[in-house]
């Protein structure tokens, strides 16, 4: 059997937050031409990437007090060093996302995929003063090379795989690697790509499946004051008070919380 | 290479200290070989299809102009040269009650991309004739097909006297570039509040549309309230928006957006405002 994960401080969930950074030489993911030509207003569009969208997040970030990985394409480090200098400064993680969105690593042979990661760290560095640790693959492409030449260049986590929820240690050329497995599901892409899809769609399809999770984690675990708390807070989860009666809310979920260890204790 | 206007930190206001710059377009188009509808390699012409894009000719253009004139705004219509020529009436009529038209090509068959620059330059002027042809003033505002340009589109754009382009996707808001020492403002396109979206994407309905639409603008008013004035433009079809189960939702949006310190210009009075301020014109460097 698996071993378990536990979390720090026994926390329920580990939920990261990843922004993909992308920049393109032919086109981007709007109107998406077959060919090699250049396709200049899918590029116009993935350039709102590093001219308002990156600036959106950080300040989305900072404003909610959290820190994000943010997933860079060499060429966007070198099309917009001051944005990435500004998230490294807030404390947010720079991981690799190879030189641009234009080249998959399944198009490239072992060698031309380490010269392809090397780029990345040094155009990283030059920016940051660091080498990133962390490695996601344009589109997820990767080849059974990838992860080797990853552990060899001194990375510590790869996050082209998806199969699992948790993250786990693998062993490859004697070295050990962290997967931090991707979850598609809660991909912005969808949201963008599926006609007209709103806001409250893609949020609430991330809640259900974080509630879903939750409940997973919750479930057999022994009834103490952390675990009636959170079984509360759940119950009342999305409750909206009239006017005059929200004192009841956080009043319930005391009653809620008590009742449970009451009847644990009984 | 553009930089945001906006970010990291604001450098554009809106007349009056508006908040928002909201401004509604309608794309009118026409086809000789086959629309959006049904669209197949098979067939040469495809005539359902073509049934399906002149209902925007018949019925649409005309449904859109009544819920203009019923919540008092003006609109900017990209329309096709050929739409020009098969509904005359319905474009000067549009022009009559003050909304602007625009280029948008001769027919959606074919984009600008499938052109060379010297060709495009005839594209370019064939629209600009036909326009000025059937309402007395020339356009000055250019959206392409699918909104598919090359590099050299913008110079024979500004060569040709025009004043807007609307086929880039780089910002929010819109700026100044300068190409063959000409100034021509940029007004992007925000593609999530085009109506193509809620047609072609098989479960979008008029509640989602309206939804997506509104919970953006809300979030950008946010924005606009911590000092970093926004814009937001929402397109239509004739052929698509000027149905009912869409134009619904694109009236609610009208009238939604006209509740706050929004202002509702014409594309032509976007670029006048900012051609004529001090905002500095940037080199236009599409690639760099």
């Amino acid at each position: 059997m698996r071993p378990t994960i536990r979390w720090p401080d026994n926390k329920k969930i580990c939920a990261t937050f990843t922004v993909a950074f992308e920049a393109f030489t032919k086109g981007g993911h709007f109107k998406k031409t077959k060919g090699d030509e250049v396709n200049l207003v899918s590029i116009s569009h993935a350039n709102y990437g590093g001219n308002a969208g990156i600036w959106r997040i950080l300040e989305i970030l900072e404003r909610n007090n959290v820190r994000a990985t943010i997933d860079v394409n060499g060429l966007a480090v070198q099309k917009w060093p001051d944005a990435v200098k500004a998230l490294h400064r807030a404390g947010n993680e720079i991981a690799g996302h190879g030189t641009t969105n234009d080249i998959s690593m399944t198009d490239l042979d072992p060698e031309q995929q380490r010269a392809e990661i090397r780029a990345v760290n040094r155009i990283v560095k030059d920016v940051t003063g660091e080498q990133p640790v962390g490695w996601v693959s344009p589109g997820g492409h990767h080849t059974k090379e990838t992860l080797g030449i990853l552990a060899d260049e001194g990375y510590t986590w790869s996050g082209d795989q998806c199969d699992d929820d948790n993250p786990y240690v693998v062993e490859v050329d004697g070295k050990r690697m962290v997967i931090v497995p991707k979850h598609w599901y809660f991909n912005d892409w969808r949201a963008w790509n599926g006609g007209a899809s709103t806001s409250e769609m893609a949020f609430q399809q991330f809640k259900d499946g974080f509630d879903f999770v939750l409940e997973e984690a919750l479930r057999g675990k022994p009834i103490n004051a952390d675990t009636a708390r959170a079984a509360a807070e759940a119950s009342m989860e999305g409750a909206e008070p009239m006017q005059n009666n929200g004192y009841k809310v956080p009043l319930f979920k005391a009653v809620v919380a008590r009742a449970i260890l009451e009847c644990a204790n009984a | 290479m553009h930089r945001g206007v906006q970010w990291p930190e604001p450098t554009l206001a809106w007349p009056e200290g508006k908040l928002i710059c909201c401004t509604f377009r309608v794309a009118y188009e026409a086809f000789r070989k086959s629309g959006r509808f049904k669209h197949t390699s098979k067939l040469d012409v495809n005539v359902a299809s073509i049934s399906h894009a002149n209902y925007g000719g018949s019925v649409g253009i005309w449904r859109l102009m009544d819920i203009f004139e019923r919540n008092r705004i003006r609109a900017t219509i990209g329309a096709n040269g050929l739409a020009v020529e098969k509904w005359p009436d319905t474009v000067k009529e549009a022009h009559a009650r003050g909304h602007e038209i625009a280029s948008h090509g001769m027919t959606n068959d074919y984009q600008l991309t499938d052109l060379t620059p010297e060709q495009q330059k005839e594209e370019i002027r064939s629209c600009t004739r036909v326009i000025t042809e059937c309402v007395g003033t020339r356009p000055v505002g250019w959206a392409g097909q699918g909104n598919m340009h090359t590099v050299e589109t913008l110079g024979v754009l500004a060569n040709e006297g025009y004043r807007w382009f609307g086929d880039a996707f780089d910002d929010d808001v819109p700026y100044v570039a300068e190409v063959e020492g000409k100034r021509i403002a940029v007004i992007p396109k925000l593609n999530y509040a085009n109506d193509w979206r809620a047609w072609s994407g098989g479960l979008g309905n008029a509640t989602t549309f309206f939804e997506g639409f509104k919970t953006s603008f809300d979030f950008m008013y946010q924005e606009a309230l911590r000092g970093r004035a926004g814009a937001m433009d929402v397109i239509v079809h004739a052929e698509l928006g000027g149905r009912p189960n869409i134009a619904c939702a694109f009236e609610e949006m009208i009238r939604y957006v006209k509740q706050f310190e929004t202002w509702i210009p014409l594309r032509r009075e976007v670029a006048d405002y900012l051609l004529s301020s001090n905002m500095k014109a940037e080199p236009y460097r599409p690639l760099d």
